[in-house]
């Protein structure tokens, strides 16, 4: 029907070829083989996405395999993965412990591994293919190069293997959310976004003075550490050898996302499918541009280019036209929008002359004219807000400030934060939903269920021995000075949240935040969990002399500003409670309890004095509409005498 | 049999080889595929490893003769559904024999005959293509088994067998298209 072995040799080219270039390439085949061709593609991708296993043999029994193939290698798995599900995993690669796959590539397999002896997690990138002489050498070089790299906003690249000719890049494993998933397809604060880019501008910089260029800077290769919110740019420099992981043209080193990519880059690319030769003009320019393109993505929640396919954004992209008008929102501050549009400029002369240039500009301007953006409160910048803050209405405001609110009215305000959430903090499916934004503020009057946090606290005290003893809080006895405490919350639902320390009156530092790590960090995804400290064996020691203890846990299902925002959206009254019991209670499910419920013992003379702790309790829940309190209050006692016989 | 014997003349043993499979899978087929539960690798590798256990075969030999029971699996399933399931497929009374002949290709659940077509048609179109396929599904190697076997870079063999799986899967879903309009 077609040339002898035309049909393989076209579809071995689709399979290794971007899209958009396959789909110039293909323009000019007849038509019946271009249909087969992409029929053909189709099926390739369905039976890789899909993870089938159409036509994959049986699984072998144990005793089968054992003969068969021998213990299992790198290489046979490497060469069945097609899916993370169904990839048999090695167990070790050289000095990794493979963990899990964290993703399967056309061309490759990404593991979470442990190094055996340093106890470090790592990301292992794992080539299915081995590479060519040449390749190999173009490899290591940009393996060399990387390893210079060392800035706190890069994935820090540790190892570069070959085994078996297969390339295994070995990285820094970062535990977060890539920028991407984080925001969504709503704008961020600007302040936030100013930030966030200037930090981005300042690695780019460290990177650009080692010689290196990403050439992929995008959301989706920005993680946001999920302990502090910190950047770290992913899959540094590594375009010029990409083909070897992912499915990209071996012809091309480019491997940029089109609403990210400058003209003079989107130029070349359609130059090189219709075959005309032209220099690449991928520079630290394109860099920049990206890190235009990402600002403009966080201040307007949508891409440069609107398009339908690819041939179209590559269009788009070649002419630089986008629509700067969506940086006339008036939330977002003239400076901010000038030096967007300054990164973003059609000619690449005319953008900042390096990384650092736009980092300074977002510095400069930002401190000169541009702070008081980033230091207003919650609820006054609540159009803008809502995505990432947790939008304190003027009705709850004034609910908070007018109403008693008593037990009985808070019984009657059932609460559930899982339906008066919005939708970005749930899932990443929904992060990437285009159905219509949520509104920003629900109705107090909506019913609100609860879902209880399952909080413990560990008391570690010392016997009159010195011995360091560890039990559930109060179980052991009395909480003292030096005593220390590690408390551990599992959520219902992924949650973002403060945990506050309210130390004895007097203390050098009253209202103290122990997670996160400052009052000044937006925690950037929601938590399943929270351990304080975080270190196992370790304590949240009382040194501050005996008096009331109190620790808040404010959790919500959306995300929470900085605390020093959030602080000033409750009043800035945290410190001013007093109160004294003599036993401990609990603020749980929206409900004071003591500890003779949670733990069959306990005292109801307490009560009066823990009315100052229950209503603060309700007036952080009263506060915001999406935010619960789990709490716990005790009192620390001097440490006794030791007594000696 | 002594050691020497096989290992050493190696026409004697690929005749065995050839021999003890076609017995051993005639006798496996016949009780197993009905149903399914034995799939064509684990049948192919079942009768290889007895065979290098009872030392007929020499264990670095081992691929070259799971590839040689793949394609010699292949050729008593679709002979055997031949046999029993007559060529008219459609009529009534073979319903059974059809069902019979059902190769479970991992919830795909296709006719061993029409599979059989499929593969003719690729090699016609692809050979290496066919090869892969045929001692992938049917022999159960691995990639670097068949890379061996054939000579071949893995890249090559991974592009083989895309190609392989695309085209069948392209290939048997229009005809069970067409089989669905006709009905």
């Amino acid at each position: 029907m077609f040339q002898d072995g035309q049909l393989f040799k076209l579809f071995a080219e689709g399979i290794q070829s971007d899209p958009v270039v396959w789909e110039s390439l293909a323009a000019g085949l007849p038509e019946e083989l271009r249909g087969i061709l992409r029929e053909l593609l189709e099926a390739d991708q369905e039976l890789s996405c899909k993870q089938s296993q159409f036509l994959e043999p049986a699984a072998l029994e144990p005793a089968l395999a054992e003969t068969a193939a021998g213990p299992q290698s790198l290489d046979s798995t490497v060469a069945r993965g097609q899916g993370s599900q169904q990839v048999p995993v090695p167990q070790l690669l050289g000095d990794y412990q493979i963990l899990n796959v964290i993703a399967v590539h056309g061309q490759g397999i990404v593991y979470r591994a442990d190094h055996t002896r340093l106890n470090r997690q790592v990301v292992i990138k794992v080539s299915k293919n081995p590479l060519d002489d040449q390749a190999q050498r173009v490899l290591i070089e940009e393996g060399r190069s990387l390893a210079t790299l060392s800035h706190p906003n890069i994935a820090q690249v540790y190892d570069l293997r070959l085994d078996n000719g297969r390339p295994c890049l070995v990285m820094e494993y970062i535990e977060g959310r890539n920028l991407a998933d984080w925001q969504g397809d709503r704008p961020a604060p600007p302040s936030e976004a100013a930030r966030l880019v200037r930090t981005l501008a300042l690695a780019m910089q460290h990177a650009h003075s080692k010689g290196i260029i990403h050439r992929d800077l995008k959301p989706a290769n920005v993680v946001l550490r999920a302990s502090d919110g910190e950047p770290k740019i992913i899959d540094f420099g590594l375009a010029r050898i990409r083909t070897a992981f992912h499915d990209q043209p071996e012809q091309s080193s480019y491997g940029g996302t089109i609403a990210y990519m400058p003209p003079e880059q989107a130029q070349w690319l359609l130059a090189r499918m219709r075959g005309e030769p032209m220099d690449d003009p991928t520079t630290a320019h394109t860099d920049i541009f990206a890190l235009g393109a990402i600002l403009y993505g966080l201040l307007t929640g949508h891409r440069l280019y609107a398009f339908t396919n690819n041939s179209e954004g590559l269009e788009l992209a070649a002419a630089g036209n986008f629509d700067t008008g969506a940086l006339n929102d008036e939330a977002i501050p003239k400076w901010l929008k000038d030096i967007c549009c300054k990164a973003l400029a059609r000619n690449a002369r005319e953008r900042f002359a390096s990384a650092a240039e736009l980092a300074n500009s977002l510095e400069r301007k930002r401190s000169t004219q541009g702070d008081s953006v980033r230091r207003r409160p919650a609820y006054l910048v609540s159009a803008r807000w809502g995505r990432f803050g947790c939008v304190v209405t003027l009705a709850a405001l004034l609910l908070w400030a007018v109403v008693p609110i008593g037990y009985q009215h808070y019984q009657s305000r059932v609460r559930e934060i899982a339906s008066t959430s919005p939708p970005d903090s749930a899932d990443d499916s929904q992060m990437h939903s285009a159905g219509p934004a949520p509104p920003e503020s629900p109705p107090l009057s909506q019913p609100l269920a609860r879902q209880a946090a399952r909080v413990s606290y560990e008391h570690f005290g010392i016997t009159a021995a010195g011995d360091t003893t560890s039990s559930t809080l109060f179980d052991n006895g009395d909480v003292h000075e030096q005593d220390a405490i590690r408390i551990t919350a599992n959520f219902p639902v992924p949650s973002y949240c403060f945990l506050i320390a309210l130390n004895p009156p007097g203390s050098e530092q009253p209202v103290q935040l122990c997670f996160p790590a400052d009052d000044d960090t937006v925690q950037p995804l929601p938590m399943d969990r929270l351990v304080y400290p975080e270190q196992s064996g370790q304590g949240f020691y009382f040194s501050d002399g005996a008096g009331q203890q109190i620790f808040l846990l404010v959790r919500s299902k959306a995300p929470l500003p900085a605390f020093r925002d959030w602080l000033i959206g409750v009043g800035n009254e945290l410190a001013t409670v007093t109160h004294q019991t003599s036993g401990i209670w609990y603020w749980e499910d929206g409900e004071l309890v003591s500890r003779h419920r949670r733990h069959q013992r306990g005292s109801v003379r307490d009560l009066e004095g823990t009315l100052a702790f229950s209503q603060l309790c309700r007036q952080i829940e009263s506060s915001s509409a999406h935010c619960l309190v789990d709490a716990v209050t005790f009192p620390v006692l001097p440490r006794p005498t030791p007594q000696f016989p | 049999m002594a050691e020497s014997e096989n290992f050493d003349n190696p026409f004697d043993q690929a005749d065995l080889v050839q021999t003890e499979l076609r017995e051993l899978m005639e006798q496996a087929v016949g009780s197993t595929l009905p149903g399914g539960g034995l799939t064509p690798s684990l049948l192919v590798h079942q009768v290889v490893r007895d065979l290098v256990e009872r030392r007929i075969v020499n264990p670095a030999d081992r691929a070259g003769v799971l590839a040689e029971g793949a394609a010699t699996a292949r050729k008593l399933m679709v002979e055997r559904a031949r046999c029993h399931g007559g060529a008219q497929p459609d009529e009534a009374s073979d319903s059974c024999e059809r069902s019979r002949r059902l190769l479970d290709l991992k919830s795909v659940p296709v006719d061993i005959l029409d599979l059989d077509d499929a593969l003719e048609k690729l090699g016609e179109e692809r050979p290496d293509a066919l090869k892969v396929v045929e001692m992938r599904f049917f022999g159960g190697l691995t990639f670097d088994e068949i890379a061996a076997q054939l000579n071949a870079s893995p890249h090559t063999v991974d592009l083989d067998w895309r190609f392989g799986r695309a085209w069948l899967y392209r290939f048997l879903s229009l005809r069970s298209d067409n089989a669905h309009k006709h009905n």
